[in-house]
């Protein structure tokens, strides 16, 4: 059964969907804009507004602990936040090793903010199982 | 934290959504504390006291007290 989100967690989601719809459209724009890469300012500004919709959730994510007042659902998105934070300190710091020590193929940066998603929506589901 | 906090609810017969409206926090947050899953901040604690008018300790065992620690 669906339960009722809290106002700060309805307000969060109302937040994060446009943005995320935001990241879409600008990776696929810019994508298509930016054909080979180059070192240009106007390449770098381009190639980082996808990047922006990204650092708007992570804002909202800070906000929303200051928003909720229900301090177990704080808690809950504290551990998820530190599962996701986790998630991508381990991935880096051994894929750094793997690449530095093993030659590796290069793991892309922009690929942390999805491992970050991933580890906190797992934390979630750990939480709904471990707080049924 | 063991607490008789299902107990108390049932002589109201409350459901943990009722408790949770009175206590101004979620149904998620009822059954947490009740399970013992998780235990309460100060304030909510004598929020849920108040709620039921009486005092933290009728409420929530000190298991530390209860082993002599």
């Amino acid at each position: 059964m669906m339960q009722p989100k809290s106002p700060a967690l309805r307000r969060l989601m109302s937040r994060f969907w446009p943005l995320m719809a935001a990241y879409v459209v600008l990776l696929v724009t810019v994508g298509s804009v930016i054909e080979a890469p180059t070192a240009s300012l106007g390449a770098y500004l381009l190639a980082g507004l996808p990047a922006l919709p990204l650092v708007g959730i992570i804002i909202f994510l800070a906000l929303y602990l200051f928003e909720e007042t229900d301090e177990f659902l704080k808690v809950r998105m504290v551990e998820a936040l530190l599962w996701g934070l986790g998630a991508i300190l381990v991935v880096s710091t051994v894929w750094g090793f793997l690449e530095f020590l093993a030659g590796a193929p290069r793991l892309p940066l922009h690929w942390l903010f999805p491992i970050f998603c991933v580890a906190m929506g797992l934390a979630d589901l750990l939480a709904r199982w471990r707080y049924r | 934290m063991k607490n008789r906090l299902k107990i108390l609810r049932a002589e109201r017969d409350w459901s943990q959504g009722e408790l949770a409206q009175r206590l101004g926090v979620s149904r998620q947050s009822v059954n947490a504390i009740e399970t013992g899953k998780y235990d309460p901040s100060l304030p909510l604690a004598f929020r849920i006291a108040r709620v039921f008018d009486l005092s933290i300790e009728a409420i929530f065992e000190d298991e530390a007290a209860a082993q002599g620690g």
